[in-house]
This record gives C-alpha cells, structure tokens and sequence, in this order.
C-alpha cells in the first residue's frame, strides 16, 4: 500500500513516523476537533507544522488549496492528505479513519436518542432549541464562503454579474444542485479560458 | 352484511413474493441513500452545509426518511460534535434504515475522499494548475454559495414552534452580525430549549 508514496523532496523530519503516532495525533484531532472545518485545519497547522515539523508551512497551505479544489469534504481530505505525506497511502488510509471515526461514534450515539420514536421530553427541547438556529448557521456557511469564490471569479463588471446571477440560479434551484453546479461551471469555463 | 377478511396468499409463490418485493424495497432505499451520500461526497462543493440543499428535499419529501425537524436535529449534530461535519450524512443514513444506514453512508460519503488524495495526492500540482479544474470552481462556487444561503429560507418554515423564531433571530445576531462561535449558538440554544421543556414551552414535532 505504501508504495505510492509521496516526494521526499520537502520532507522535514517526517522520516521515522510511525503509524501508531499517527493513529494517536489523528484520533486526537478526531476527538477534539470541535468546529468544524476552520478548527481541523488549525489542530493539523499545529501538530505537523508547528510542533512536529512533519510538513513545511508551504506544502500544508499547498494541501489546503488542493484539497479545496476537490469535491467532498475539505478538511477531511487534507488530514488524509497530511498522513499521506507521512507514510503514503497506508499512513494516508489510518490518519483518514482516525480523524474520522471518533466523531462517527458520537453522532451514531446521540442519533439513537434523538431520532428514537419516543425521544426523552429534555432531549426534544435541545433538539428544538438547537434545530431553531440550523437556518442562521448556513447563511453564516455560506458568507464564509463567498470572499474565496468572488475574488476567482475575476474583477470585471460582467464577471461580477455572472457571480450574482450564478448564485441566485443556485439558491433558486437548491434541489437539483449537482445539475446547476454543473450548468453554471460549464457557462463560466470560458471566463477563466479567455 | 359482508364482513371483510384479508385474503392470505394462497401460493407457494404468493409467500416468496412478499419478502421478495420487500427485500426490493429496502435495496431500492438503500440505492436512493447510497446516491444521496454520494453526491455529498463526491459531487458536492462548498463544505459540510452542502448537505442542506443536496439533501434536505429528498430526506423528507422525497423518501420520507425524517421530518424537517428531525433534519434540522441532523444538521445540528453534524455541527456539535467534533470531526468532519459531512457526517451529517451518518445521521440522515440513521434515520433511512438503522445503524447498517448510517454506516453505509459514512462509508459512501468518505471514501471518495481517500480515493482522491491517496491516488490524486501525487498529482495536486497539476490539478492546481489545471484551468478546467479553476473553471469548474469559478461557475460551481457561487451555485453552492446559493443554495447554502437558499436553503435557510425551507431551514426556517421547518420551524414548528413560535419560540423558537426568537431562539433563530438571537443566532442570527450572535452568528451574522457578530460573526461569533456556531458551536457556542448551537449549545446555548439546546440549553434553551432544554430550559423550555421544563418550563412547558411547545418542543415536540
């Protein structure tokens, strides 16, 4: 498995990792990683930048731009990612499932309470209480995400337009997403072609 | 008068039939829950929220897995707990058909993501640099900002109960406006309706 290896061309002290620290590192940001993806990316700065000097500072920013560039969960992919660099695909597959799995365990547990047919009367009031501000939470996701996608779209009027125009066209036809992603993306290829 | 019986099958067939429609049925949820899964994981940009407008419609409408409550509780847990927020899926998965559910749409939702980064991973550069790659995101980007922003319009007419629009208001100054902690919001909020269910506030679906 670990054959695939990745360049050792920018490896600082990643030599010796073995998959038992990853295991443990990776289960600690699975465990503690709160907050979701803003926090998966400062624990993983932390532990193979900063503390452990595993990955220089410009392959991790590197990773976060690849993997914002894939479909699928971003922050997930880069923790794959940095125990991909450690130990290949091996390394790549245990970091993945550690940072995963914790998480995983939580939410199958607190699922069974709250999705039970006779749910307790508390466990009904914090699901009412916590459900209420889902609405205000994605319009928070959303405006994060909008100074990355307006500034590559470029600076003309027209482009401008286009992004208020692809935007409307997304929030309007929410329920076929994939297709009008996939329409806007085809209308927008020649802007960046040009 | 006419009483009615049910009429019990009659043939050998009529009792393999049964289970067998049955077992195409529940194959068939968990084919509709594998696609659904999938596209969050693999077709879907944008972050965790993307499970909103990729799901939301068919969980509840659609299939019928949960309530728009019990979706707005799903959401809710993907933000609370700690690791990937797309395991939100693991939630709609319970609701579709048990643990065996929710694991398989872990399982479907997460895999691509291994496949992309430890086969991908060699290539980042090129995909980086790739022009088809930052068109794709040029057009996808804003569609995915929308429906995320789109889907909080059907979020908040799920809303059963009047108390609970001033519990949105309050976290739409404390997360909006203010730009504060959504885990903070979400906890605080729980409270609050923990504290109303002791005090007789409405809570149920």
């Amino acid at each position: 498995m670990s054959e695939a290896a990745p360049p050792e061309s920018a490896t600082l002290s990643s030599g010796g990792v073995s998959l038992a620290t990853i295991a443990r590192g990776w289960t600690r940001i699975g465990c503690i990683g709160f907050g979701g993806p803003p926090t998966h990316i400062v624990l993983l700065r932390r532990l193979c930048v900063t503390e452990r000097s595993w990955i220089s500072a410009a392959e991790f920013e590197d990773g976060i731009a690849a993997t914002n560039l894939l479909p699928g969960p971003a922050s997930t992919q880069l923790a794959i990612f940095c125990a991909w660099r450690l130990r290949g695909r091996l390394g790549g597959l245990l970091g993945g499932v550690c940072f995963i799995v914790p998480g995983l365990i939580v939410i199958l547990a607190l699922s069974s309470l709250f999705l039970a047919s006779r749910p307790p009367h508390w466990a009904e009031g914090a699901a009412a209480g916590a459900g209420a501000t889902v609405a205000a939470v994605a319009l928070t996701a959303a405006l994060g995400l909008v100074p990355a996608s307006w500034g590559r779209m470029g600076s003309r009027w027209s482009q401008r337009t286009r992004w208020v125009l692809y935007a409307i066209t997304g929030g309007a036809l929410r329920q076929r997403s994939v297709l009008t992603w996939s329409w806007c993306s085809w209308r927008a290829a020649p802007l960046r072609l040009a | 008068m006419r009483t009615f019986r049910p009429r019990l099958p009659t043939s050998i067939g009529s009792y393999f039939a049964f289970p067998l429609i049955a077992t195409i049925g529940s194959v068939g949820a968990l084919g509709a829950l594998a696609w659904e899964a999938f596209k969050v994981g693999a077709l879907s940009y944008g972050g965790g929220f993307v499970i909103i407008p990729l799901m939301q419609f068919d969980a509840v409408h659609t299939y019928h897995w949960m309530s728009n409550a019990q979706f707005l509780n799903a959401v809710a847990l993907g933000q609370i707990t700690p690791g990937p927020v797309v395991q939100t899926v693991a939630v709609v998965g319970y609701a579709a058909a048990g643990f065996g559910g929710a694991l398989l749409a872990a399982f479907i939702a997460f895999t691509p993501s291994f496949l992309f980064v430890l086969f991908g991973g060699p290539h980042f550069d090129r995909i980086r640099a790739s022009v088809g790659v930052q068109a794709f995101l040029t057009g996808a980007g804003p569609a995915a900002i929308g429906a995320i922003a789109g889907a909080a319009v059907p979020l908040t007419l799920a809303l059963s109960h009047r108390w609970q629009v001033g519990v949105l208001a309050a976290a739409f100054v404390w997360l909006v406006l203010f730009r504060r902690n959504v885990v903070v919001a979400l906890v605080a909020a729980g409270l609050i309706g923990v504290a109303g269910s002791f005090a007789g506030l409405p809570v149920g679906p």
